[in-house]
């Protein structure tokens, strides 16, 4: 396997034995889009409930379930390059939080005067919203398919269990903040409430998920954008360039980003319905044949199996309508003669558009989500 | 020996010039002839026959045109669980005082003494307070007297408090839309102002401070107001904070001069 070839990473999901690995990677300061925890037991309750999570059959999800992925190098001895998340239902215990941009339009026709304000609702919305979280990547692996695979491989999990996930989706995205902390928009509006540093308060939310005493501080009126220092406003649904790879992904997959932000950085939460997705779109079940795949024509697509705990997905190249595993494969797929995968095309520069999609006769939508070709 | 202070109804402008512009020969005839208003009554405090100060009084105001106060309130977040509570300041746009009467427009006699200038507002104020008791049938709720106060404005006349505020929400000059619709300038501006809560927690320091305060001028009339009982409503003006100060019911022991 070349080092540049992308059929080397695996993604699968995280297991107990993951902690040591997970570790490192916290330790150093992947790239990701909210805070790994460096905390030990943090990361083992993550990783217990995780499993849990991989091993609940159908009947006994509840909503609370949060799942961890990792993804691995198995060119390098499967070393540990990257995680991400999913949390089933969103603020499962309580509500989730997070303002909606509205904007209000009033008019004095005897002034010939009118305004378009900004305004930010506190709002619950996204409550009860399947939420992916907590991507991290490796540096050295930013600009390779790796993470592609990291974020779009949740969503074929997702697609392929429908049923334990909403049909919405949202993501958080880091907002504008220095390096020792200092957020312009918390300062503006949360500092206001809470009398705190931005990282002091995010701690005490508990790793963004037991939010429920914001409720009682936060404003509970809109916030209207105009009165907020210049500094503030500019920040609203900006990005911090942290999070600018994981973002740009959601932003092919078609995610909308201008109707929600964090309540404490006002980075943008992206949002959309699962089966609009590009990947989950291009979705097809297929019956894999035993052979060699042939030459990469540098299309890649993400190959999954269709297990639950067993999950795994590759980059595979994309085929001319006959799919085929070598014995490698398989294993890693954890694939044998007679079960169907899920594929779809990766896509940007790497993968087809969407006028592609290389779907033969036969290659029916998967079922719970597929929904046909995509416009 | 101060002569005493007497309150007379004008009936027009033209018996406004015959009152001020006769006797008195002053300059302040324009600014008086202003106070006249369909749904309004212009009253003199007159003093040894010369017009010390005229007043504009409203039996009932808000009723066409609606007129806009924010009132201040206050709401309290808490969380027992992070052992914080937080009273925070708020302002909210009504027409709480619609349909309430009031006293407006005071002008004095150029060069007034303070002592006859208090001696004129004191007159009309009980004049009004009196109008207000003399309508009140047995058992029903008291009418109520308000006076609006001018709040806090820089050297170049810009008040902090539509600094911080409403300019965000109209560009335009809420003086020249005074002097343009009258009246009705405050339902003309006020549709373009924040209908939900604002928290004074997010306008500037000097807009916080302007809520409630009077300017500089209006100060000896504020005492005087206090004086007879009228107390600050909670409400203030939309335009520069200026506080409304209201009598919630017509007190005893003040003299009626008109009697």
């Amino acid at each position: 396997m070349s080092p540049d070839d992308p059929q080397r990473y695996r993604l699968r999901p995280a297991q107990p034995g993951d902690l040591a690995a997970l570790e490192r990677l916290a330790a150093a300061s992947a790239i990701g889009i909210s805070s790994l925890s460096t905390e030990r037991e943090q990361l083992r309750d993550a990783l217990a409930r995780s499993a849990t999570a991989f091993e609940r059959e159908d009947d006994d999800v509840s909503g609370e379930e949060t799942y961890l992925f990792v993804l691995e190098d198995r060119a390098r001895g499967h070393e540990l390059i990257g995680t991400a998340g999913i949390a089933a239902s969103a603020g499962f215990h309580d509500r989730f939080y997070c303002y909606r941009n509205e904007f209000i339009v009033q008019a004095s026709a005897a002034l010939n005067a009118r305004n378009r304000i900004h305004t930010l609702h506190l709002c619950h919305d996204l409550t009860g919203v399947t939420l992916l979280t907590g991507f991290h990547i490796d540096p050295a692996y930013a600009h390779t398919l790796a993470p592609q695979l990291l974020s779009r491989g949740r969503l074929l999990f997702i697609a392929e269990h429908a049923a334990r996930f909403s049909d919405r989706i949202a993501a958080e995205n880091p907002g504008l903040a220095d390096d020792s902390g200092r957020c312009p928009f918390w300062d503006a509006v949360g500092r206001r409430f809470f009398d705190l540093d931005y990282p002091a308060a995010e701690a005490m939310s508990g790793g963004r998920s037991h939010k429920a005493w914001i409720a009682e501080l936060m404003p509970q009126a809109p916030i209207y954008v105009p009165l907020l220092p210049d500094e503030a406003q500019v920040a609203i649904g900006q990005l911090h360039p942290v999070g600018q790879l994981p973002f740009d992904i959601l932003m092919d997959e078609g995610f909308d980003v201008d109707n929600y932000v964090n309540l404490f950085d006002a980075g943008p939460t992206a949002d959309g319905r699962v089966g609009l997705l590009r990947s989950v779109q291009q979705r097809r079940v297929r019956q894999p044949l035993t052979g060699d795949a042939g030459a990469a024509q540098g299309r890649w697509q993400i190959v999954a199996s269709r297990a639950r705990a067993g999950f795994r997905a590759l980059l595979l190249p994309q085929d001319g309508g006959e799919l085929r595993l070598d014995a490698a494969q398989a294993q890693a797929l954890g694939w044998r003669p007679g079960l169907s995968v899920s594929a779809t095309p990766l896509a940007g520069p790497h993968g087809a558009d969407a006028a592609d999609g290389d779907a033969a006769p036969g290659d029916a939508a998967g079922g719970d989500i597929g929904h046909g070709v995509a416009s | 020996m101060t002569a005493e202070m007497s309150v007379i109804g004008v009936a027009d402008p033209a018996a406004l010039a015959a009152l001020v512009g006769g006797a008195n020969g002053l300059g302040w005839l324009a600014a008086a002839a202003a106070l006249f208003d369909s749904g309004s009554e212009v009253w003199a405090a007159t003093q040894a026959g010369r017009t010390r100060a005229l007043v504009r009084f409203t039996p009932a105001i808000g009723l066409q045109p609606p007129r806009h106060w924010y009132h201040v309130g206050c709401v309290v977040h808490a969380s027992p669980e992070l052992r914080r509570r937080l009273p925070l300041a708020t302002l909210q746009l009504n027409n709480d005082l619609t349909g309430e009467a009031e006293l407006a427009g005071w002008l004095t006699e150029p060069g007034l003494d303070p002592h006859d200038c208090r001696a004129a507002w004191r007159a009309l104020l009980a004049a009004g307070l009196q109008r207000l008791a003399g309508r009140l049938p047995a058992g029903t709720a008291a009418p109520r007297l308000l006076v609006e106060l001018p709040g806090p404005r820089d050297d170049r006349g810009a008040s902090p408090f539509w600094q911080g505020l409403g300019r965000h929400f109209y560009a335009g000059d809420p003086a020249a839309a005074q002097a343009r619709f009258g009246d009705a300038w405050r339902s003309h501006v006020a549709a373009l102002l924040p209908r939900q809560l604002v928290y004074c927690a997010f306008l500037p320091e000097a807009a916080q401070q302007a809520i409630g305060t009077v300017h500089g001028d209006a100060q000896a009339l504020a005492a005087l107001l206090h004086e007879a009982g009228l107390r600050w409503s909670r409400h203030i003006r939309i335009d520069d904070g200026g506080p409304v100060f209201v009598a919630e019911a017509p007190r005893a022991g003040m003299a009626d001069p008109t009697a």
